[in-house]
């Protein structure tokens, strides 16, 4: 009987701490549907100021937009009110892996139609292919971040 | 009296408490966590979490950030490096104990 109360007690404690562990990667409010716009339009002006400026003025422009991708993760943070760290749940692996090839994909046609082509077309690619992938990233997220929710004890 | 080790020897005493416990899980797996989002996970009222965040500031197991006054002020939570050792080893005491 002793061990038994033992047992549920210990089992109860791991179930705090899986849903503990889970949380920050899987509660969060929804996310608006200018953020993969803005990130598509943050990728154009990238690829705008590495295709058009150089020296001093491009360096400025880079430091500019990479200070622009600091506000946005610290807005991120800010509304989800934590931050999750370390190995994302394995269940988020083929999302994000997913993503990661999206977007070298993205950045290789942009470099080769910016070399190839006009560095305006190369930014509209980069532009667009970078909201598509960052939409349905999120989408894919959400959808497994939920999925996880209602398993968890 | 010493005693034999026990299985239970791993355990922190600060963390067998559920509410305790949830809040190092959380701040395990994130870099640092605000007051409104450990409330809502852990369904407690505010003096209830700000009792237990206190406690574990007092191990040592955690930092509280405070900024700002007012409607504008956040609170933030950060577990600390003996405070995340502590987590983990009583973490895998209780995995121990449950796999026999």
């Amino acid at each position: 009987m002793e061990s038994n109360e033992h047992g549920e007690s210990v089992r109860a404690q791991i179930d705090e701490i899986q849903r503990g562990e889970l949380a920050p990667w899987v509660t969060f409010p929804p996310t608006p549907a200018w953020w993969a716009i803005a990130f598509g339009g943050w990728a154009a002006c990238f690829t705008l100021v590495v295709g058009l400026l150089d020296g001093a003025v491009q360096s400025f422009a880079q430091l500019a937009l990479v200070l622009v991708l600091f506000t946005m993760i610290a807005w991120d943070r800010r509304r989800r009110g934590t931050y999750p760290t370390g190995r994302p749940p394995r269940a988020f692996t083929g999302a994000v892996v997913r993503m990661l090839i999206g977007v070298a994909a993205v950045a290789g046609l942009a470099w080769l139609v910016g070399a190839q082509v006009s560095v305006w077309v190369a930014a509209a690619i980069a532009g667009v292919g970078s909201w598509a992938v960052v939409a349905r990233y999120e989408r894919e997220y959400a959808s497994i971040a939920a999925r996880l929710r209602e398993g968890l004890p | 009296m010493t005693g034999t080790p026990s299985a239970l020897d791993g355990l922190d005493p600060l963390l067998v408490a559920p509410k305790r416990l949830a809040i190092m899980a959380v701040l395990a797996t994130s870099t640092t966590t605000d007051f409104a989002f450990l409330r809502g996970h852990l369904r407690v009222s505010d003096s209830d979490l700000s009792k237990q965040a206190a406690a574990l500031e007092a191990a040592g197991y955690i930092t509280i950030a405070k900024t700002g006054h007012g409607r504008g002020s956040a609170t933030a939570y950060k577990a600390t490096k003996l405070g995340r050792h502590a987590y983990r080893q009583h973490r895998a005491t209780l995995h121990n104990l449950l796999n026999g």
